[in-house]
């Protein structure tokens, strides 16, 4: 239990890192260009087409951090009327369950797109860097958000058996 | 086929109100589309992706940074001391500093949420300290944050201009009417409301000398920060900067200004305000990805052409359909973000808005008032809740404030961009951009 905790804390670091480094870099490039183009008249050509692997990179992997730090955006009016801390339990089991099952499927899709970008590989066009580097962050992402999601449900399960326990030693 | 269309819109509302977070709402309308649909998810897989990396997109996360660090460089610090140099002293005058100073980070965030974030925490407590209901000033300031979608560069009008392939500048240059009208209404309501406060405590009048020592100083200090919509917005009429870069560009001045000029920022804080935008960018980017592909879905399933079928059968009056067409969004600002929104419904309505002979730039001004409203309207409200945390103030004491404002000052101006194209055709017509 130490040890998945342990990899999973370590996991979670990793990801913060690297979404700092490239929330940073991706500005700095995007500047860079414009300063070649307009104070040295001689922009770099390609830049944009690196970018685009830090860019999406820096969206699944963000997505995974607001799915760890459970920072999703979500409307939120079903809960505005449940005032019962057991009826709020068994809710937040149900949308776990269900944010878990979608998005097994929609990894399922990504795992598709990722085998597919391996075999055909594809190269850019100016700079001639694999897709699959970019391509892949889809998979990886999702791959993470289901992690993520996996986590939820465990610990919500474990909340709600808690505190039917707890409820139903104090009905003895 | 339509029928699918009709359980999978019912399924995503079911989804929306179990607040599942919504990248998982519109995968799982996406997952029962692709069920049941007869859609593919390889040719949706591939095409997701390649909308993904289009540049233009990188403009939001950009503009989610800028916004991040102007609330801890003390630039918003900085805009409100200079706005309050004209009105300080005006029985209501913090009011409009609140509004005009929103406005003013709108020009420079391109989003709704930086004006509550950034001066909610300075001006609230602040406003509560001259005899202020706490409700009001909150409700004030956050309905105001909205001109942050309004005022350019706005994030919304990037995506509108992206999905219906219209000049991004122009749809920029479409909410500017709508926007300063919105200004000018707030300071009014504001004016004549503030003078039912009875215990308004107004700063001490001052030697004329002091009082203008004391402008020049804060003017002075401004500079930087009022530089910043000058930059950015020159830099994007000036054909400088494109949106994207003008929102990196907005981003990277900021640091500067906040370590060295104002001094705010240190490094620590700066970790933590990139590693939000991060989170933040990931949370908007992961939604967008399946809103788009589930937008497609229905556009692929002829589900516009069907709307503009249903609405002629039941009115071929544009009055009639245009107020139909307002609703239709303030309900979906309702129920789900303004980017969703935008993404979801703009491909959708634009064909019959056109057979309507509405010009897509007018739209752009018409989605873009009514879906900005959205942030502060029940229960997706996220300005709004994002507002009351911030001003520590119960949903009670903010609610009737903010009707007024909405009521009164807001939906009288979505009106009037809808009806008198003007507002939001001058501007575009006038750069030669509509």
């Amino acid at each position: 239990m130490n040890t998945t905790k342990k990899v999973l804390d370590r996991l979670i670091s990793l990801q913060n890192l690297v979404s700092i480094v490239l929330m940073s870099v991706i500005p700095l490039m995007v500047v860079f260009q414009v300063l070649l183009r307009y104070v040295f008249q001689a922009p770099l050509m390609g830049i944009e087409e690196i970018m685009l692997f830090p860019t999406i990179w820096l969206y699944m992997l963000g997505g995974a951090m607001a799915s760890q730090k459970r920072n999703h955006i979500s409307c939120g009016i079903l809960t505005l009327y449940i005032k019962k801390d057991l009826s709020m339990q068994i809710f937040n089991v149900v949308k776990c369950i269900v944010s878990f099952a979608v998005s097994i499927w929609l990894t399922y899709w990504a795992f598709w797109y990722f085998m597919y970008s391996f075999k055909t590989w594809k190269h850019s066009d100016l700079v001639g860097i694999p897709m699959f580097l970019g391509e892949s962050a889809l998979f990886i992402g999702l791959l993470l958000m289901t992690l993520y999601a996996a986590s939820d449900l465990f610990r919500d399960s474990k909340i709600l058996i808690k505190g039917r326990k707890l409820s139903g030693e104090g009905e003895k | 086929m339509l029928t699918i269309v009709l359980i999978d819109v019912i399924l995503l509302v079911f989804l929306l109100m179990l607040s599942i977070p919504l990248p998982y709402c519109f995968g799982g309308a996406l997952m029962f589309m692709a069920i049941f649909g007869d859609i593919s998810m390889k040719s949706l897989m591939l095409w997701g992706f390649n909308q993904m990396i289009s540049p233009i997109l990188l403009a939001s996360p950009l503009f989610i940074l800028a916004g991040t660090l102007m609330g801890g460089t003390g630039i918003a610090t900085n805009l409100l001391d200079f706005a309050d140099i004209f009105v300080g002293r005006v029985k209501g005058g913090i009011g409009v500093v609140a509004v005009t100073t929103c406005a003013i980070i709108g020009a420079i965030s391109g989003s709704g949420f930086t004006g509550v974030a950034a001066t909610g925490p300075i001006l609230i407590p602040r406003m509560v300290e001259q005899g202020y209901p706490r409700g009001y000033s909150t409700a004030l300031v956050t309905v105001s944050s909205v001109l942050g979608l309004l005022i350019p560069p706005s994030v919304i009008m990037i995506f509108y201009g992206w999905v219906t392939d219209t000049s991004i500048l122009a749809c920029f240059l479409s909410t500017v009417g709508p926007g300063i009208a919105i200004v000018v209404s707030f300071s009014i309501i504001n004016m004549v409301w503030a003078r039912k406060f009875p215990d308004l405590i107004l700063e001490e009048k001052m030697a004329k000398g002091e009082r203008m020592k004391r402008s020049l100083k804060r003017t002075w200090i401004a500079i930087p920060a009022l530089a910043m919509p000058f930059i950015i917005l020159g830099g994007i009429y000036g054909g400088v900067f494109t949106p994207t870069e003008a929102a990196a560009v907005a981003a990277v001045i900021s640091i500067p200004i906040g370590l060295w000029i104002y001094k705010e920022l240190k490094v620590d804080n700066f970790k933590e305000m990139v590693s939000d935008s991060a989170t933040s960018v990931g949370a908007i980017m992961t939604m967008i990805i399946f809103t788009l592909m589930l937008s497609q879905t229905y556009v692929l399933l002829r589900v516009p052409q069907a709307i503009i079928e249903l609405l002629f059968n039941i009115t071929q009056n544009k009055t009639i359909l245009l107020i139909i067409i307002n609703i239709f969004l303030f309900l979906v600002g309702m129920i789900v973000n303004d980017v969703t929104g935008m993404i979801l419904v703009a491909p959708l309505l634009l064909p019959l808005v056109l057979q309507l002979g509405i010009s897509p730039v007018h739209f752009a001004a018409i989605m873009g008032v009514n879906l900005a409203m959205g942030g502060v309207t029940p229960p997706y409200a996220s300005i709004l809740y994002l507002g009351m945390r911030i001003g520590k103030c119960e949903f009670h004491e903010i609610l009737k404030p903010t009707m007024v404002f909405l009521i009164l000052g807001y939906v009288p101006i979505v009106f009037l961009t809808t009806f008198w194209p003007a507002l939001s055709l001058y501007l575009p017509t006038l750069m030669g951009l509509a």
